[in-house]
């Protein structure tokens, strides 16, 4: 059987510039598999960040030589195309439904609780209710949090509610931006540790940025590729298999 | 894609049930919104229920009080059946009687079953059709009927039904007589109708107390002895209304130019004044409205625009979860909405509550004027209406805006 790629990106770049010095993020190649769990380590402003939202399709990348998404083995997407086509509708419709996103900050909307939140994905979908949430709940330790409000939360609770919310809607991609940034140490592992874990079960490829060297290793972890180029003015980031 | 299309109608009541959920938690934020919207609207709503109500009630004054249409005649004249006849087919002319000689034709009255003293009272020709007694009283069918005004019947202690005892003097070769004549009160009307003691008859009454003065005898009353008044009758005078205002000015150049002229006196002037003061009213009420109303639309739709930047991370989450653009674009409109129709509603009951406090007062003060402050279902409704279309194309271009920007852009620039 051949290798299903859920992500396969040639060429593909975003360059911000600032008045001294542009910074360009470049991915030469980048090949995920299916169910594979990535780690894209590197100091913060390396372009993780960039890297991460442009996988996904929440920000446009100004250079796009191929970018297929392929969530289910046979209904690959040129998102380079829906970019450049300017329907972003589309964008929306295929993150809705494909990939969940952990934000640094959580990234919960204040006026739902707990529960809302969670199945806000799923209803999104137009998936129907189930008891998923209160799985979710229960294996992320925040059972007793559904009814509150995110405000009601500490940091690593809400951090707990949000990977509940990415996993909800059964996506086929977890995206996950330094989900542990704002915890301790010992709860960023645990966290990383379940995230890692039910990622594995549901056999869903995994993305996570992260600074913490060691926990992403530890877990087993395949390291991206990263190195930065100086150029003439240009700082360039570079990340590959 | 059938999924998509059957998921319609639950997304929209998803958004929906979101904005008011954000609504319902930033309840301080929502409510201070509403209140903002209310403190410019309502004195603006009263500021135009003011001018409606003022001018309203200065032209119904000046189209209903049928003073304002009367044209005079100042002095005698001498008016034969054809001229009266010519007047009456005239388009502009909507009343006219004849007038006897003598500018106070008086008559003594008294109630028919009581030793009390005579009253004088003024007798004014009317007839069917009399733009005076219009709303107050159905003018007399018949020559022994009579309507009082309020003094008289003051004065003689009458009202509708009372039969009263009318009586005419004359001196005929240096001896006093005295003739009566039976009358029924048919109707009362106010002091506002005519205010001094007057009786309102049909004509043919007053020319039979003409003709007894004269000498004449009159056969119908059974007054006098003697021959009756034959020949071609003249009148002195005329009671003449005009149809509308505008036709006063031609009925006067009309008359004017009869004959020798006959100088009539009309409320012309008057009218022009209180339409000059009506037209300069309503310009500086124009002005003044156009810049509230300006500067209401600027404000409200710039913080409407604010409150869309302020959702940016909420709107740029739902963009993330997988909403299309359109839908979220309801997320800040639904708000907007919401907040305009609240506080519009809240602006229209404190106008309720303002007018009442204002017209009781004028009620009070001054009279005859009636909902000197008031908007009429239509104007509140166009209010309403102009605030909501406002509130929400504001929110919907601010949206719009928003959903351009990438997601990630909204997500990271908190």
């Amino acid at each position: 059987m051949a290798a299903h790629w859920v992500f396969r990106l040639k060429g593909v770049g975003k360059t911000w510039s600032a008045p001294d010095k542009a910074f360009q993020l470049w991915v030469p190649r980048l090949n995920i598999r299916a169910g594979a769990q990535i780690a894209v380590l590197g100091r913060s402003g390396c372009g993780k960040s960039t890297l991460l939202d442009i996988l996904a399709m929440t920000l446009e990348p100004d250079a796009c030589e191929s970018f297929s998404f392929t969530p289910q083995e046979h209904e690959g997407v040129d998102i380079g195309k829906v970019w450049g086509k300017r329907r972003l509708n589309r964008l929306s419709g295929l993150r809705g439904r494909h990939i969940g996103y952990v934000l640094q900050t959580g990234g919960l909307l204040p006026f739902l609780s707990v529960r809302d939140n969670i199945e806000l994905p799923r209803q999104v979908c137009g998936m129907p209710r189930n008891d998923a949430t209160e799985m979710l709940a229960e294996r992320l330790n925040i059972s007793d949090q559904l009814d509150k409000l995110p405000a009601a939360l500490s940091v690593g609770q809400r951090q707990r509610v949000a990977v509940a919310r990415a996993l909800a809607h059964e996506p086929s991609v977890i995206l996950a931006d330094e989900p542990t940034a704002s915890l301790d140490p010992h709860t960023a592992g645990e966290v990383m540790e379940l995230v890692a874990k039910l990622a594995a079960q549901r056999n869903i490829t995994l993305v996570v940025a992260s600074h913490d060297w060691q926990g992403m290793t530890d877990l087993g972890m395949v390291r991206l590729q990263h190195e930065q180029v100086e150029g003439t003015g240009k700082l360039r980031s570079v990340f590959h298999t | 894609m059938s999924v998509a299309a059957g998921l319609r109608w639950t997304t929209l009541t998803q958004i929906v049930r979101l904005a008011t959920r954000d609504l319902v938690h930033q309840r301080l934020s929502s409510a201070v919104l509403v209140l903002a919207l209310a403190a410019v609207l309502t004195p603006l709503l009263v500021l135009f229920g003011l001018k409606f109500g003022v001018v309203d009630n200065l032209l119904r004054e000046l189209v209903q009080d049928p003073r304002n249409r009367e044209i005079r005649l100042i002095g005698h004249g001498r008016f034969d059946d054809e001229w009266f006849a010519d007047m009456r087919s005239l388009e502009q002319v909507a009343f006219v009687v004849p007038r006897t000689r003598g500018a106070a034709t008086t008559i003594d009255l008294r109630p028919e079953d009581a030793e009390q003293q005579r009253v004088a009272v003024e007798l004014i020709p009317t007839d069917l059709g009399d733009p005076l007694l219009k709303g107050h009283a159905i003018p007399p069918d018949h020559p022994g009927s009579v309507v009082l005004s309020a003094a008289s019947a003051r004065a003689i202690g009458a009202q509708p039904g009372t039969r009263v005892r009318a009586s005419v003097r004359r001196k005929v070769d240096g001896r006093w007589s005295r003739v009566h004549a039976l009358l029924n009160v048919s109707a009362v009307v106010p002091d506002s109708v005519f205010a001094r003691k007057g009786a309102f008859v049909m004509p043919s009454l007053l020319t039979a107390i003409e003709d007894y003065r004269d000498g004449y005898a009159v056969p119908e009353y059974g007054w006098g002895e003697g021959e009756a008044f034959t020949g071609a009758r003249h009148y002195s005078g005329f009671r003449l209304y005009v149809r509308e205002l505008d036709d006063v000015a031609a009925v006067r150049d009309m008359l004017g130019a009869q004959g020798e002229g006959f100088e009539v006196s009309t409320k012309a002037r008057a009218i022009e004044e209180v339409r000059l003061f009506d037209r300069y009213l309503t310009a500086t009420f124009l002005m003044i409205a156009f810049i509230g109303v300006a500067g209401f639309l600027l404000s409200f739709g710039a913080s409407m625009w604010v409150n869309v930047e302020r959702k940016q991370r909420e709107l740029s989450v739902l963009q993330l979860l997988g909403f299309r653009s359109p839908v979220i674009m309801l997320f800040p409109i639904v708000q907007s909405g919401l907040i305009a129709l609240s506080g519009a509603l809240l602006a229209i009951a404190l106008f309720f509550w303002i007018s009442v406090v204002i017209n009781d007062y004028f009620a009070r003060e001054a009279g005859q004027f009636e909902g000197l402050c008031r908007l009429l279902p239509s104007h509140l409704a166009i209010s309403l209406a102009a605030t909501l279309v406002c509130a929400m194309v504001a929110a919907a271009l601010a949206a719009y805006r928003s959903t351009r920007i990438e997601p990630s852009k909204g997500l990271r620039e908190l």
